[in-house]
């Protein structure tokens, strides 16, 4: 039934985000071509003011993709669950826990893809700005191949060292924050419920209450830890690392263990409210 | 006789100690057309959200087929709440397509057969419909499964008089006779006729459960006269 689910799920959704996934790229086409445009040079005002203006337009699209994704998704949950629409939704033949998933899945993946988007719409801005301002000469794409070729050997100068660690923990941190973000807005949406008359009101209280108290656990667990860690024999010689990467990569796998288990915890508890707390008006 | 749903000690508290069900008892009989008859507030759409598992129940119990709500439960009874709850941006082939990957009871030709009857468009989205026809839409797939239970709360409440005899003629039609049909409603000279039996409550108690038959005969009056009796305000 999981399966079922996610087929309907997905096909009900995919619609807004690919809309606002594609603004964002057109976005990003249209500000890096604006370097390809002779307005910076221009004497009157309007017209370097209007390619700033394109710029900043992909800056907010990037934020209004992010945002408008995760809002979309939020409203959705509340309206399937909690609303008429979930008279359908627990009415059918599955198991709270495939309810749950379904929809922990599709909001996860679709956060991270947001994610992905915004860094693929920043990358192709850049290679537009880039070619546009690079000489004409082709020396720009020799160079860019020549670069590319000194890739291996930079990877293994003492200056990358602990880079692959680095890479991985900011990748298993991402793919864990597409998660426990996701699970942070559930587990709020779904403990707002237990407002009975103010419930829009209870979950935006319930989020605003997590992001407290998990700024607080964190502050209380990681800044002992850090003294702790700091102290260790591993970090007295810090000032003689020649990267930033052996520094940063333990703090990203514990950001990102904390953000798992706090993950992990939310989706617990709203199984839990869903399976035994239910009321639908 | 052949029990198909059983409560027990029913009780519903909600907050401020607003109690909707007490203690209720209630035994319901496989191949029959039930009225949950009640006047406004009485209890009857609680304890139908309570055996479609959308409550908790502060006390007692409800079993379908000897099975809490859940799953299992859930896969035999086909319920049609009193508001419009499908998803408004979907089509009304894509809710036959839904219907049919959850519900294997589903009859997909029944529901085209019942959507043609009725002039409405497969490829129409349910925002396009009116409010009228959404219900219609509604009852429509609920009646397309063969369930074991079809639970429908207020089906004729808000509809023309022409479209109440619709309704109650989709109803007679389709529910398999081995099947109940639970139907909740207070406007009771329109649905008697088809009616077998008939659970009178008020404040979340089961006041009378017996058939329509019975009352006609020992008590000499329709369901509705009856009923205006017993909850004389």
């Amino acid at each position: 039934m999981l399966g079922k689910l996610l087929k309907h799920e997905w096909k009900a959704v995919w619609k807004v985000p690919v809309l606002l996934i594609a603004v964002l790229m057109i976005t990003a086409v249209l500000a890096g071509l604006t370097f390809a445009l002779p307005v910076w040079d221009s004497e009157w005002v309007g017209l370097p003011l209007s390619g700033m203006m394109l710029i900043l337009m992909f800056y907010f699209a990037m934020i209004a993709t992010v945002l408008g994704i995760t809002i979309y998704f939020a409203v959705r949950y509340y309206k399937n669950m909690f609303t008429d629409e979930g008279y359908l939704t627990h009415t059918l033949p599955v198991t709270a826990r495939q309810l749950l998933l379904n929809k922990t899945i599709t909001m996860s993946v679709w956060n991270l893809l947001a994610m992905i988007a915004v860094a693929a719409s920043v990358f192709v801005f850049l290679v537009i700005m880039f070619l546009a301002l690079a000489p004409k000469d082709g020396s720009f794409a020799r160079d860019l191949v020549e670069a590319v070729k000194l890739w291996p050997e930079a990877l293994n100068s003492p200056y990358m060292d602990g880079f692959e660690s680095f890479c991985f923990g900011a990748l298993f941190t991402v793919l864990v924050g597409a998660f426990s973000n996701t699970m942070m807005l559930i587990g709020a949406i779904t403990l707002g419920q237990m407002v009975r008359k103010h419930r829009i009101l209870g979950a935006v209280g319930a989020y605003f209450g997590f992001q407290i108290i998990i700024q607080i656990l964190s502050s209380a667990v990681f800044i002992p830890l850090m003294i702790k860690m700091a102290d260790s024999s591993y970090y007295q010689n810090i000032y003689e690392l020649q990267t930033p990467f052996p520094v940063l990569t333990p703090f990203y796998f514990m950001v990102a263990g904390a953000s798992l288990v706090v993950g992990i915890g939310l989706y617990f508890m709203s199984e839990y409210l869903i399976r035994h707390k239910l009321e639908l008006e | 006789m052949n029990v198909l749903a059983e409560i027990t000690n029913l009780t519903k508290i909600y907050d401020k100690n607003k109690m909707a069900l007490d203690h209720m008892n209630l035994t319901i009989p496989r191949g029959k057309i039930i009225g949950l008859l009640g006047p406004n507030g009485s209890g009857k759409t609680t304890l139908i959200k309570l055996m479609n598992g959308l409550l908790e129940a502060t006390e007692g119990e409800v079993l379908i087929n000897g099975c809490r709500p859940g799953p299992e439960t859930k896969s035999v009874i086909s319920y049609l709440p009193e508001r419009t709850y499908f998803q408004n941006n979907m089509k009304v082939s894509e809710l036959i397509s839904f219907f049919c990957d959850f519900y294997k009871d589903f009859r997909p030709e029944r529901a085209r057969q019942m959507l043609a009857n009725l002039n409405i468009n497969e490829d129409a989205k349910l925002k396009t419909l009116s409010k009228g026809t959404k219900e219609k839409v509604q009852l429509i797939m609920v009646m397309s499964r063969e369930a074991q239970l079809y639970v429908l709360d207020e089906p004729i409440a808000g509809v023309d008089p022409a479209a109440r005899d619709y309704i109650l003629r989709t109803i007679i039609t389709n529910y398999n006779e081995n099947a109940t049909v639970l139907l909740s409603t207070h406007l009771i000279s329109d649905i008697e006729k088809v009616l077998d039996e008939v659970i009178f409550i008020r404040s979340g108690r089961v006041i009378l459960q017996d058939t329509v038959e019975n009352i006609r005969e020992y008590r000499g009056k329709s369901v509705d006269a009856y009923f205006r009796e017993v909850f004389a305000c």
